[in-house]
C-alpha cells in the first residue's frame, strides 16, 4: 500500500490546524461554507483510507494468504503494510463507523424531539414563541418552519431595539438553516474525532454571521454588540446555579463584541483556498491509494485464481 | 414613516416585534406605548394594525380603556415553562447541534472583561 493512503489521514489533522486561522482571517459566511464542505470531504477521505488499510487484512488471512500472495510472494512485495498496520485500519474503521452511527441516532432523536415540540408551537406572531420564564433565554428552533423561543425574562432584559437585534439574529439562523451545517460537521466528526476543532470554531462561527445579519438589518454594528452585552449579562445574572438549564456550550460572546467593535471582515485570499485545498489533496490520495488497492486486489485475485486452479 | 435607510420589514417580523414588546413591559399597554416602547420608527397606525391583526389570531388580549384599548398577550393553553422544555429535549438526541442560542452564561472573568469593555464606550 503506498503512502498515498495514509495521506488524507493527516488531512484532518491540518484542516484542524487550519480551523482556527480560517475562522479568524474570512468574513463568517465565507468561514462557514469552506470549513464545512472541507471537513465532510476531509472525513469522508480519512474514511475511505482507513477502509483501504482494513482491506489488506484479507490478503493476510490464513486459508488464502499464501495462495494470494503468489509466486515468490509478489503481492507483498507490491503491499508491504504490515498486518498490525492493517488491524489497526481495521479497528479505525469501526471505530468510525460506530461513531457515526450513533451520530445519526443523536441527530435522528433530536429532530424528533423539535417536532414534538413544535407542534405545540403556535403559527402566529411571526413564529415567535415566549417562555415565561424570568431565565433570560433565547433560542433558534428549527423545523416546522423554524420557530424563535424567548423567555420573557430576556424580552424584559432587552430594550426595543436590542430585541429587535435577538429576532434578526435568530431568524437569520433559521433562513440560512444554520443547523444543518452543524449537523454535517457533528457527523464528520464523529467519523474523524481529529475534526472537534472545525466543529467549536463552526459554532462559533454562525453566531458571527448570524450577529453580522442581525448588524444589517438594524444598520448598526454597535446596536448588535450593546444586544449581546445586556443579553450575556442577564443570563449570567439571572440564573441561579441549579445547573445550567438550556445552556449548552461556549458560544464566544466575549469575541463577538469585539468583533463587532471593529470594522466588518473582509476575505483573504490565501486563507480562502487553504481548506478546499487540503481537501483536494485528501481526495487526490484517497484516489491514487483506491487504484493501487484496486491492483492489489486484482493481483490477489489472480494469483489465487492461479493457485487453485490445476 | 421608516428611518432613511431602513428596509421594509415583513409583516410576520413586525408581528414578533410587537408581541415582544407587550411581553417585554409586562403591563397592560396602550398602542401608542407600543409603538414607543419599539423605539424603530413604526407609525401609530402600523402598531395598531399589527396589534388588530394579532388580537384577531388571539395572541393578545385587549380591553377597552377610555376611547381606546389596551393591550397584553395571551399565554398558550399549555403554558409552555422552561422546565416543560428540558423534558421534551431530555428525550435525547443531540439538541446541542441543532438549537443555536443567542448567548451563553459568562463566566466570571469574561463577565468582568465585558462590564469593562462597555464601560470604555
Amino acid at each position: 500500500m503506498r503512502i498515498s493512503v495514509y495521506l488524507p489521514l493527516a488531512a484532518p489533522v491540518l484542516l484542524a490546524l487550519l480551523s482556527p486561522l480560517i475562522a479568524a482571517q474570512l468574513p463568517p459566511r465565507a468561514a462557514v461554507r469552506t470549513l464545512t464542505a472541507s471537513a465532510v470531504i476531509v472525513a469522508a477521505a480519512s474514511l475511505w483510507a482507513v477502509a483501504l488499510l482494513a482491506l489488506t487484512l484479507l490478503f493476510h488471512a490464513p486459508p488464502l494468504a499464501e495462495r494470494m500472495s503468489g509466486p515468490a510472494g509478489t503481492l507483498s512485495t507490491l503491499d508491504p503494510t504490515p498486518m498490525g498496520i492493517a488491524f489497526g485500519g481495521a479497528v479505525a474503521l469501526a471505530s468510525a463507523l460506530l461513531g457515526l452511527a450513533l451520530a445519526l441516532r443523536r441527530s435522528r432523536r433530536s429532530a424528533l424531539a423539535l417536532r414534538g415540540f413544535g407542534e405545540r408551537m403556535d403559527a402566529g406572531g411571526g413564529s415567535l414563541l415566549v417562555l415565561d420564564d424570568e431565565k433570560a433565554i433565547a433560542l433558534a428552533v428549527p423545523g416546522n418552519g423554524g420557530h424563535v423561543l424567548v423567555s420573557s425574562g430576556m424580552l424584559r432584559a432587552l430594550s426595543g431595539p436590542e430585541r429587535r437585534v435577538l429576532l434578526a439574529h435568530e431568524r437569520s439562523h433559521l433562513r440560512h438553516r444554520h443547523h444543518l451545517y452543524r449537523t454535517v460537521v457533528a457527523l464528520a466528526a464523529a467519523v474523524n474525532p481529529l475534526l472537534g476543532r472545525v466543529r467549536e470554531d463552526l459554532a462559533f462561527l454562525l453566531e458571527r454571521w448570524a450577529d453580522e445579519d442581525a448588524a444589517t438589518a438594524v444598520q448598526s454594528r454597535g446596536l448588535v454588540a450593546s444586544a449581546l452585552t445586556t443579553a450575556a449579562l442577564a443570563a449570567t445574572g439571572s440564573g441561579r446555579s441549579d445547573g445550567a438549564v438550556l445552556a449548552f456550550e461556549r458560544l464566544g460572546v466575549l469575541q463577538r463584541v469585539v468583533a463587532l467593535q471593529g470594522p466588518p471582515p473582509r476575505p483573504a485570499a490565501v486563507v480562502a483556498v487553504a481548506g478546499p485545498v487540503v481537501a483536494v489533496l485528501a481526495l487526490l490520495a484517497a484516489g491514487d491509494a483506491t487504484l493501487a488497492s484496486e491492483r492489489l486486489v486484482h493481483l490477489a485475485l489472480a494469483n489465487l485464481h492461479g493457485a487453485l486452479l490445476p | 414613516m421608516a428611518r432613511r435607510g431602513q428596509r421594509r420589514r415583513a409583516a410576520g417580523e413586525l408581528e414578533a416585534e410587537v408581541l415582544a414588546a407587550l411581553w417585554a413591559a409586562d403591563r397592560r399597554m396602550t398602542a401608542a406605548e407600543v409603538q414607543e416602547s419599539l423605539g424603530s420608527g413604526l407609525a401609530y397606525t402600523t402598531v395598531f394594525t399589527i396589534l388588530t391583526r394579532l388580537h384577531e389570531k388571539g395572541l393578545v388580549e385587549r380591553e377597552s380603556v377610555g376611547r381606546g384599548y389596551s393591550f397584553r398577550p395571551v399565554l398558550a393553553e399549555a403554558e409552555l415553562t422552561a422546565h416543560g422544555m428540558q423534558q421534551l429535549l431530555d428525550q435525547g438526541g443531540d439538541h446541542a447541534a441543532v438549537l443555536q442560542q443567542f448567548v451563553e452564561r459568562l463566566s466570571p472573568e469574561d463577565e468582568v472583561v465585558l462590564r469593562s469593555l462597555i464601560g470604555g464606550d
